[in-house]
């Protein structure tokens, strides 16, 4: 899965994680999400009919999310993306290079950061504002 | 905490620890927002849905809701839209998460390798287990005996209910034993009789104002309890509580009454609203049969119910039998007459579990009848079940023999003349060999160690039975006797249709669904039944020819009908229309089928000279076993409001409920003060309570809210069971769980 | 047989005073500083905040205990086994207060969320403390288990973690993603279901919808979860909201209100 390919095919990060204007959060796409524009060939890379063998099969795709929150953090997509207006490489990495799917988790941000951010940008400073 | 240690578990401490140690970066030990869990497959990362479904911890099915992240179940919650609960749920119904992740379930097939209640097991493939279990079966159908197959079903009301009574109708046994004896048959024989269908009362609570409960368990812990709960939601009911042990739940009045004394005091109401005029004599001229004389089938005159009741059962008769004073049933009959919308309802396992037990419930139903309470003002008509359309099996000559022999419990025999069920004679009927030898027992849906009283005989009978199969989720006492344990899918794992606890004036069929895919190698039973009737084939499998039971279910309701119940999580609001009566009136006071079904008994001449009203039969004090002397008190052992048949010991949250003071884990002994005096008992002693066959350790727990020479204990824990003597109604076969006299003495 | 805490609680009340008195003012936590620097209006109408509370009414109330339940799945609440509960009390952060002898009224009691919590004014770390929002709020992590909010609630109402939580078998797979399970070694508490209002909040916020007194009434999962209806959750600011009507009834009463706790959990008395 190569998200540059993606990328520079004018996709949108909200196309496949659909949860990240609406959710908490950005989730993964389903195998049918896949479908809507593989069930066609769509290039010549040699993995891509894969798609089609899982789908074939009947089976998801093992998605392995990376970047997890600590247990007592909550984090909300929609809340940052959709009412604050940010976006997704203020906190991930710039994705239209990485040729793949993500091999380690991308964000390492400190509380501190967080807390900064809240305040230069006035948000709520109420610790149950992020802690759960 | 085996698999997970306390870092994957705790984040919290672990980054309390962290940040001390000024670890910046190491976010892995404390990832603990979803732990990697084995129940996940199926889930997709993030994922989270709501299934519909139906609650499968007591017979009320309610309607649920679970709150399912990748894949796991992480919440219960009541569906709002579903009739018989609207939206809320009981603490019993939210706890089935703990069955479902228990880590005790029991993961594959297993037999016995040992010797039996040795314990030892070797893990076997569903191949292998279904393999061996038609085998065995088969060799009894090819000896022409299969009514040496007998299945205890602890199941009601589900359309795997419905596939056992097909299965053994093609396999040709007639020994399909329910619990009813033991739970509401006092009440739904009433019903049955009365009303010609069988199944609790349904009552029309929209209307009433006033409920007059039997039995404290009716508003703590029955299949009718969130009925009632939900009632109160809309209408604030005065609620009358007749019981010897004061509810946890919320009452206006309780009426302490005496053991086994509900029936006489439902005659003696009766008897003033007769007397003052105070009963529906529209009601009763129109629908009602064998309240005034009457002409039976063969057009003989007979004496109605009005005489029998005018000539007794005047309250200062009755206040020996029921422990009410006289102006108390005066004062309750006319609050009942005057507030005119008013439900009585008997409870499913308190008011009828006595000696008395089908004369109570006849007498309770009596009651509402008088009233006029059985069109729009009260308890109207009865639970209507959903039936599978399935075509009709295919029954051989092997099997019409076998399902023509008498049933092993005796149940519509002269040992019990009018009961339909009576799974306490099994084990004497197992002992015997009478009247024919058990080869097979196949224990479903109940463990009758644990469940109900008699365990020695009970111990006995297992041992007994060449083939013992327990189809069950975990491994309980009977399991521990089996030569072959199934593990059966929870509910939350598993597809069925369920008919819920009764409204009135409709009908309400729940849908289980599969909530999450089974976490261990396990089936449910109605796949089983399907594939062992494939493995024993012919007339039998051609009787079940579907690949699964999944399968089953859609050929047994309209499709439309199906998608519908998918998508809300069952069906209702259906006019009940069509349902076919047995009976020309719709109430019958003296029961036609109450004078036929006794018409060829050995107690036909007894009937017809000592009954007071044909059909009807009489009212007798309650019977206890034990010696007055030597068990100075009754037991009253109840259905708490965390009661689960079989299960509290899965449910740990159940057992911690803040429902008592102290400890919540010991098994108490409820006792009144005064009593406790007379004894030499203190609140939080140790105290051994014995019956004449067993005996119970138990803390001391001093209550006025327990009548004055009873001792009330909770059903569900400890050895509570086995003090009862399983003594029984003669008529019915209903248990009598509050028939036991105890002494309770300190431990020292 | 009294609870291992009970004796606890009733020395606890003639101590509130005292606590109370000496505490008051003295206690900065971080956290408050940090709240009062917080500019970002709240999302309620009209932009005052919301204060939240909750109505329970006690003479619809079953005491079926199936908020207690329903508290435990919502917030990862562990039983504690027949073993610990001997020697401390089950958590229930939704309890049930048991019967005076003699009576039958057992009474539901969450955390009271006081408008005046003594517990907040004893926690040395800043681990308890008052939201914006009128939550009597603790955050896990900060909490080092001192106690002294427990010996400060007057009510009973805070739990100290004895052992490592517990769940059948090890297996967490029912927890709830949306709330944090607790160690060993720290306070918990009610949280009226904080992580649920956070969500519904967002959502509107989100939807661009308005967000209704009625999509609140029933939002905690004790009031989710009750059959009759017996517990009313919503903003006691908003003089509208069905909350604050039924606070205002004439059947409404808190528990030790000489405490000067001022609870923002009142209940409605039975009638005869």
């Amino acid at each position: 899965m190569s998200h540059k390919r993606h990328i520079a095919k004018a996709m949108k990060c909200r196309a496949c994680h659909q949860g990240v204007e609406g959710e908490a959060r950005a989730s993964f796409p389903t195998l049918a999400d896949c479908m809507d524009c593989h069930k066609t060939p769509q290039g010549q890379e040699p993995a891509e009919p894969e798609v089609r063998a899982f789908a074939a099969r009947g089976q998801e795709l093992a998605w392995v999310q990376l970047n997890r929150l600590p247990g007592h953090v909550y984090f909300s997509h929609a809340a940052h993306v959709t009412l604050d207006h940010m976006g997704c490489e203020e906190c991930h990495r710039d994705m239209s290079a990485v040729n793949q799917a993500l091999g380690e988790a991308d964000v390492h941000l400190e509380m501190s950061e967080c807390v900064a951010c809240h305040r230069s940008e006035q948000a709520s400073l109420d610790c149950l504002a992020c802690h759960k | 905490m085996s698999r997970f240690g306390r870092r994957e578990l705790l984040g919290g401490a672990a980054l309390a620890g962290a940040a001390a140690l000024g670890c910046r970066r190491s976010r892995d030990p404390y990832r603990i927002d979803k732990p990697p869990v084995p129940g996940g497959r199926g889930g997709r990362a993030g994922e989270e849905r709501w299934v519909l479904s139906t609650c499968a911890l007591c017979d009320a099915g309610c309607g649920i809701k679970v709150r399912v992240v990748e894949g796991r179940a992480v919440k219960i919650e009541g569906n709002p839209d579903h009739p018989v609960n609207l939206g809320g749920l009981c603490s019993r119904g939210q706890a089935a998460l703990q069955a479902l992740y228990h880590p005790d379930r029991v993961r594959s097939p297993l037999r016995r390798i040992g010797a039996r209640g040795e314990g030892k097991w070797r893990p076997i493939s569903w191949d292998e287990a279904i393999g061996e279990l038609a085998g065995k079966l088969g060799k009894l159908r090819a000896a022409g005996h299969p009514e040496r197959l007998v299945l205890i079903d602890g199941e009601t009301g589900t359309f795997t209910h419905d596939l056992w009574a097909r299965f053994l109708v093609a396999f040709g046994s007639p020994n399909h034993i329910g619990l009813e004896s033991a739970r509401a048959a006092g009440v739904e024989l009433a019903t049955l009789y009365t009303q010609g269908r069988y199944g609790l009362p349904a009552c029309d609570l929209a209307r009433g104002r006033l409920l007059l409960a039997m039995g404290t368990d009716l508003l703590e812990s029955s299949g009718q309890a969130m009925r009632f709960l939900s009632w109160a939601r809309l209408v604030r009911p005065h609620v009358v509580c007749v019981s010897p042990r004061r509810p946890g739940c919320r009452f206006d009045e309780w009426i302490p009454i005496a053991p086994g004394g509900y029936g006489a005091l439902a005659l003696s109401l009766a008897h003033v609203l007769v007397r003052d005029g105070l009963v529906d004599r529209e009601f009763l001229r129109e629908s009602v049969l064998g309240f005034s004389g009457w002409r039976d089938q063969a057009g003989v005159e007979q004496s109605g119910f009005e005489t029998l009741i005018r000539a007794a059962y005047a309250p200062d008769q009755t206040q020996e039998g029921t422990g009410i004073a006289a102006a108390t049933v005066e004062r309750l009959a006319h609050a009942l007459a005057k507030q005119r919308r008013v439900v009585v309802a008997a409870s499913d396992g308190g008011a009828t579990a006595a000696s008395n037990g089908l004369a109570t419930g006849l007498a309770i139903a009596a009651l509402n009848a008088l009233l006029g309470n059985l069109e729009g003002g009260g308890a109207a008509g009865a639970q209507v079940y959903a039936v599978p359309q399935w075509e009709a099996p295919t029954v051989d000559a092997i099997a019409a023999a076998g399902t023509a022999a008498p049933r092993i419990d005796g149940a519509g025999t002269a040992a019990c003349p009018l009961g339909r069920s009576r799974v306490q004679a099994v084990p004497a009927a197992i002992a015997q060999s009478n009247p024919y030898p058990v080869e097979a027992l196949f224990l479903h849906g109940t463990d009758p160690l644990t469940a109900l009283p008699g365990r020695q005989e009970w111990v006995a009978a297992l041992h007994q039975v060449p083939f013992l199969v327990r189809a069950t989720s975990w491994l309980d006492e009977s399991a521990w006797q089996a030569d072959l344990v199934l593990p059966e899918s929870l509910p939350l794992e598993a597809l069925d249709v369920v008919t819920c606890a009764p409204p009135a004036g409709e009908w309400v069929v729940g849908l289980r669904q599969p909530v999450v895919t089974p976490l261990q190698d396990t089936r449910q039973m109605g796949d089983v039944i399907v594939a062992l009737a494939a493995g024993l084939g012919g007339s039998v499998g051609r009787s079940l020819p579907w690949k699964s039971y999944s399968d089953a279910v859609a050929t047994s309701l309209p499709a439309e009908t199906l998608a519908e119940m998918r998508e809300k999580g069952g069906r209702w609001n259906q006019p009940k229309t069509d349902v076919p009566g047995s009976i020309p009136y719709k109430f019958e006071i003296c029961s036609q089928a109450i004078a036929s079904r006794m018409a060829g008994t050995a107690d036909a001449a007894h009937a017809s000279q000592a009954w007071p009203c044909k059909g009807l039969p009489p009212w007798t004090p309650p019977r206890f076993s034990g010696d007055p002397l030597q068990f100075p008190l009754h037991l009253l052992p109840y259905r708490p409001v965390p009661f689960v048949e079989n299960g509290i010991r899965f449910l740990p949250w159940l057992s911690e409920l803040p429902l008592v003071s102290g400890d919540p884990w010991p098994v108490r002994a409820e006792i009144n003060p005064a009593d406790a005096a007379r004894f030499g008992l203190a609140d939080g002693d140790q105290v051994l309570v014995e019956s004449p066959i067993g005996s119970c350790k138990a803390v001391a727990q001093l209550s006025d809210g327990v009548r004055v020479g009873v001792v009330a204990m909770a059903l569900g824990r400890g050895a509570v069971v086995d003090l009862v003597v399983p003594d029984e109604d003669h008529w019915s076969g209903v248990l009598a769980w509050q028939g036991t006299r105890v002494r309770v003495s300190k431990v020292s | 047989m009294k609870r291992a805490d009970d004796d606890a609680r009733d020395s606890r009340r003639s101590l509130l005073a005292a606590l109370a008195a000496s505490a008051a003012g003295a206690i900065t936590g971080c956290t408050r500083a940090m709240a009062a620097e917080s500019a970002e209006p709240s999302n309620a109408p009209s932009g005052r905040r919301r204060n939240w509370g909750m109505v329970i009414d006690l003479d619809r109330c079953a005491r079926c205990a199936g908020c207690v339940v329903a508290c435990q799945q919502e917030n990862n609440v562990p039983p504690l086994g027949p073993d610990v509960a001997a020697r401390t009390r089950p958590i229930h952060w939704m309890d049930f207060l048991p019967p005076a002898p003699g009576s039958f009224a057992a009474t539901p009691v969450p955390c009271m969320h006081c408008e005046d919590p003594p517990c907040v004014k004893v926690c040395p770390v800043g681990a308890t403390y008052k939201s914006e929002e009128g939550i009597t709020a603790q955050i896990w992590e900060r909490c080092i288990g001192c106690r002294y909010c427990m010996v400060a609630c007057p009510y009973g109402r805070r739990y100290f973690n004895w052992s490592e939580p517990r769940w059948p078998g090890g297996d967490p797979s029912s927890l709830n993603p949306d709330v944090a399970p607790r160690p060993r070694g720290v306070v918990e508490k009610c949280t009226l279901c904080h992580h649920r209002i956070r969500a519904v909040v967002e959502r509107a916020r989100v939807d661009e919808e308005p967000l209704t007194d009625e999509a609140l009434r029933r939002l905690p999962a004790c009031a989710q979860s009750c059959p009759v209806q017996a517990i009313t959750f919503g903003d006691l600011a908003d003089s509208e909201s069905e909350v604050a009507r039924l606070a205002a009834s004439p059947r409404a009463m808190r528990l030790l209100p000489e405490a000067g706790t001022r609870p923002k959990v009142i209940y409605l008395r039975e009638t005869k």
